[in-house]
């Protein structure tokens, strides 16, 4: 129902044309305000379309191969600070997709790959073991199943040329000098999905390791993520968004009650990682 | 949608009096006063005309909690450089247990209709002990399950992780109107009799930690 505060017309008031017509106005669609309308009166008919959702994209990484008769190959990664690899497949927006106040950027992405853990997880220096006591004395290794391979967003916010790509808000690259390692916080990680460079199964028995372990069969797997930007104030430009991966990296804790992803890159010097395809979708929305 | 004046028009120059406008508005009473939604034209509605937060509200985190890594029982010594500060069997108390030592997550001003919410991140589990000698078949995976309570009840449940990769929950429910609270739990599962728990060194081996979580949900009401 609507709602007009006007006081009414009292004998006596000085009253004119205007006067009267200005009151008449009140009642027109355009004073029908955000005071007028109640929170429940509306619905969604009456909303233009588009109001609410106020752009979406999809983008195809990868290259479809559905049996992965094609794919592409990724390296561990030895020689530091290194780059990080884009995943084939990036998201423009051509002029620039404006993310305005009370809006939020939703981001999606999923990738089918394959990850081969190399021979390293072992060799001295690697991170991705624990030593353990050996049945009938000694030591054996096992994996730590720590070791992973991390996909993370990129964005352009400078030109639609697109030669300016960085981690997307509150994520970093994995290039901080951690001691003797290169890697992130964990809390610098808001756009990173991780996916296991090794199943290594241990053969315990009461709490010793009674044989070498075995390496897993890892199979394709999809790893997906999503990352959600809110625009508080003002407004920011995107131009383009990219998946990027590196590793292997692995859990670290530099002696501190700080907990760190950081290249390993002993464990890498074998390792690679297979991908075919995979989607990278976005929608922007109305927050209210 | 401007109204016509059906009685007595106020012209310019003309004589008026309170009848003129007071008349107008009996005459027109169905119409003025009663105006409803199905009058509106389509496409009426927009930022102006609207009270913030009438049709829907979006809450939202880039890291849940402070940092997005789980805050309870996490163990932190003795540990290996190569572990996090993470859970461990010496500090897990078994069961759910909330990712957040806070008070859960407020739905500020919940007016009540469907919520829809994903919770993102990634999970680390120590499952290299499943296979153990005493632990014949079926062995024991180790899984980092997972679910989302609204007041308490749960609305999204999944299994969870099984080694250390990414996660994402959805979940979608019709709540009532009132103060709402989310929670992020996660349970896993309990060791072997067989597992190495300790290294050689001395050192725990952490066995599950909620990193890099964050959460959007969206309330749209009735």
């Amino acid at each position: 129902m609507s709602r007009i505060t006007d006081g009414p017309v009292q004998d006596g008031d000085t009253l004119d044309a205007a006067s009267l017509n200005d009151r008449f106005g009140s009642y027109t669609q355009t004073d029908l305000n955000a005071f007028n309308a109640r929170d429940a009166s509306h619905d969604l008919p009456q909303f233009a379309t588009g109001w609410v959702e106020t752009h979406t994209q999809s983008q195809l990484l990868g290259a479809t191969s559905f049996k992965h008769g094609s794919t592409t190959t990724v390296n561990g990664q030895t020689a530091m600070p290194a780059s990080p690899v884009a995943i084939t497949g990036t998201m423009s927006f051509g002029s620039g997709l404006t993310i305005s106040t009370d809006e939020i950027l939703r981001v999606y992405w999923n990738l089918s790959v394959k990850p081969n853990p190399g021979t390293d997880w072992n060799t001295a220096g690697s991170l991705g073991y624990y030593v353990f006591p050996g049945t009938g004395g000694g030591t054996r290794a096992a994996s730590t199943w720590g070791a992973v391979w991390a996909f993370y967003l990129e964005w352009d916010i400078t030109s639609s040329a697109l030669g300016a790509f960085v981690p997307v808000n509150g994520q970093q690259a994995f290039t901080s000098v951690i001691g003797t390692k290169y890697g992130n916080t964990l809390a610098q990680c808001e756009a990173t999905s991780v996916v296991p460079a090794d199943l290594r199964y241990a053969d315990p028995n009461s709490g010793e390791l009674a044989s070498d372990s075995t390496q897993g069969n890892i199979k394709w797997r999809g790893i997906s993520g999503s990352w959600y930007y809110p625009r508080t104030s003002g407004s920011l430009t995107v131009y383009g968004l990219r998946l990027v991966v590196k590793g292997i990296l692995h859990p670290w804790n530099n002696a501190s009650t700080t907990n760190y992803l950081v290249h390993d890159t002993t464990y890498s010097t074998s390792a690679s990682l297979e991908y075919t395809s995979g989607n990278l979708s976005v929608l922007k929305q109305r927050v209210k | 949608m401007t109204k016509k004046w059906t009685q007595r028009e106020a012209t310019t120059g003309a004589t008026v009096s309170p009848g003129a406008i007071n008349d107008e508005l009996r005459a027109q009473q169905s119409s003025i006063t009663t105006l409803d939604r199905e009058q509106l034209p389509g496409a009426y509605a927009n930022a102006t005309r609207v009270k913030d937060y009438a049709l829907q509200r979006v809450y939202q985190a880039s890291a849940y909690p402070t940092g997005g890594e789980q805050d309870t029982a996490v163990l932190t010594s003795p540990l290996a450089n190569t572990s996090w500060n993470a859970a461990a069997f010496r500090s897990y108390p078994g069961g759910w247990v909330n990712a957040s030592s806070g008070n859960g997550i407020t739905l500020t001003d919940w007016k009540g209709g469907m919520l829809h919410v994903e919770w993102t991140g990634n999970a680390y589990i120590m499952g290299g002990m499943a296979e153990g000698r005493s632990a014949f078949y079926p062995y024991n995976p180790r899984y980092v399950n997972l679910r989302i309570t609204a007041n308490g009840v749960t609305i999204a449940e999944r299994r969870g992780p099984a080694c250390h990769e990414a996660f994402r929950v959805l979940g979608s429910k019709l709540l009532p109107q009132g103060p709402t609270t989310l929670r992020f739990q996660w349970r896993i599962t309990g060791p072997g009799e067989d597992d190495c728990l300790i290294t050689d060194a001395g050192n725990v081996v952490p066995q599950a930690h909620l990193w890099g979580m964050r959460y959007l949900a969206i309330g749209r009401w009735r």
